[in-house]
């Protein structure tokens, strides 16, 4: 048990919390977690919350920068140290050079994907705003309409 | 004699997997033949792990230490071997928490809490990560010896730089960043991070935001009645950021002025740890395995009411001194939760209980 615990006294930061609480009528009724509905979610606004976009697109251009694996690197150290590198690469060559060219594959048509899906995303965006302002005219007009009717009879 | 932890899912990435590599790495230094042998792998864990046939080939002399954090076949396999038994007690949900958001959750959880009940007495020994576990093993009638030590963390890793992206993101906001770090899962209760969130923002720091870090199924019950309660209380700034990589885990604690934990189910409450390791002050409900690994440190809250924790929240943001005197209270704990001295603790322990 730590022993600065006792110079913290959380029992009256609480009463002092509370009677703050109290003395400027800061009580609210904050809705009950058990009063929603776990229905479905998916495709609705409250996904939104699960997406940032700028967030993403930094990451994915964090993701294209690292696309490419170079099985190549200058080698650096001494004659010597170069020479015993240099002879290891050659005989990684066979194993290693196959596997990154593969995955460099891999990375960039992963790469293309997300960008598809990406722009495929942003299109049906515009595609619901559109929408939405026709939903929107199409209201104005039926209030419109439903106005005229009421003043012919 | 061979050691041979065993563990139905080995992961870098969480606390069950990271506990397991961290005793193999101890048992080899302190010289004996451990092994590890993982039901499966996730992750790449930087430790070789073998299969389950590894398990056929052990005698009377060998010991095996079993990971229980789940319910498993693994677990029976275990059971049945005639090799001296230990475990290592991870703690199960109860299963209650899921029933509503997910079945096939709440029978994995109650499969574990059968079989934790049906290993009590075919195990020699048990090391929990906590007294609250020791406590659950000793409800399930276990009769053998438990010793508590904590769970043995590399909190060297914490010095490392966090993700600069995430620092770039969030870092030059005006308001209060408030963290919560965990799966989200209903036991940790992140509608009562968000309740405390949404008071503290109306009546403290209108640009305060809260980051809730850790993986979730977009498609879960659970998450969609969150979001739904997040829209409910016309939040904006509450992000919920996935699964992120340890350096981006570094990068949130960095930021957090506040660690705010809500949950109700811990066997130990690893994120308490790294947000003291990290200096963030915490504030949490007192529940389950939580004021143990607090151990007086931090603000530990009786009551669970949005109105009185996001009044506790500003108070620690606004008075200097209270801030200091947590964060205080924190290193002085962190201190017993060191590396190194869990490490003698553990070491002793699985001394006593391997060779005794």
């Amino acid at each position: 048990m730590s022993s600065t615990s006792a110079s913290v006294d959380v029992e009256s930061i609480v009463l002092a919390v509370k009677e703050d609480i109290a003395r400027n009528c800061k009580a609210e009724q904050i809705p009950l977690f058990d009063e929603m509905e776990a229905g479905e979610v998916l495709g609705s606004s409250d996904q939104n919350m699960l997406f940032n976009r700028i967030y993403f697109s930094d990451t994915f251009d964090d993701a294209i920068e690292a696309e490419h694996l170079d099985y190549y690197h200058p080698l650096q150290g001494s004659s010597v140290a170069v020479f015993i590198k240099r002879v290891a690469r050659k005989l990684c060559r066979g194993v290693v050079e196959p596997l990154c060219d593969r995955q460099s594959v891999h990375n960039v048509s992963s790469d293309a994907l997300i960008r598809q899906l990406y722009f495929r995303v942003n299109s049906q965006d515009l595609t619901i705003d559109a929408l939405a302002r026709r939903i929107e005219l199409l209201e104005i007009e039926n209030d419109r309409l439903r106005r005229r009717e009421k003043d012919c009879r | 004699m061979k050691v041979v932890q065993v563990i139905p899912v080995l992961s870098s990435g969480d606390a069950c997997g990271n506990n397991c590599i961290a005793i193999h790495e101890l048992l080899v230094e302190a010289g004996f033949e451990s092994y590890v042998v993982a039901g499966r792998t996730i992750r790449e864990p930087h430790v070789e792990a073998k299969d389950l046939s590894f398990l056929d080939c052990l005698g009377e002399e060998d010991v095996v230490i079993l990971h229980f954090m789940m319910g498993s076949s693994v677990n029976l396999k275990f059971a049945s071997l005639p090799t001296r038994k230990g475990m290592i007690y991870h703690n199960i949900t109860p299963p209650g928490w899921f029933d509503q958001y997910n079945g096939e959750v709440a029978s994995e959880c109650r499969l574990g809490v059968d079989q934790a009940v049906y290993l009590r007495d075919k195990v020699d020994f048990v090391v929990a990560v906590s007294k609250y576990n020791r406590l659950d093993l000793q409800f399930k009638g276990y009769l053998c010896p438990i010793d508590v030590v904590p769970l043995l963390l590399a909190l060297d890793d914490y010095v490392r730089e966090p993700c600069a992206k995430v620092l770039r993101h969030h870092d030059h906001f005006l308001g209060s960043n408030l963290v919560f770090v965990g799966r989200v899962v209903p036991n940790k209760c992140f509608e009562d991070v968000i309740a405390a969130f949404a008071v503290y923002k109306n009546h403290y720091d209108s640009h305060a935001r809260l980051f809730l870090v850790g993986a979730f199924d977009s498609g879960d019950p659970y998450v969609a009645r969150l979001l739904r309660y997040i829209g409910e209380l016309k939040l904006t700034d509450v992000r919920f950021t996935g699964h992120v990589s340890f350096d981006e885990i570094l990068a949130y604690y960095r930021i957090a002025d506040v660690f705010l934990c809500q949950s109700e189910h811990e066997g130990f409450c690893v994120p308490l740890v790294e947000a003291m390791a990290l200096d963030v002050p915490v504030v949490a409900y007192a529940a389950a395995a939580i004021p143990e690994t607090l151990s007086g440190c931090g603000v530990l809250l009786k009551e669970k009411d949005p109105l009185v924790t996001a009044g506790v929240i500003d108070r620690l943001l606004q008075d200097e001194s209270m801030r200091a005197r947590v964060l205080a209270g924190q290193r002085e704990r962190l201190s017993e939760l060191q590396h190194d001295v869990v490490a003698r603790q553990l070491l002793g322990v699985l001394r006593r209980r391997l060779e005794g």
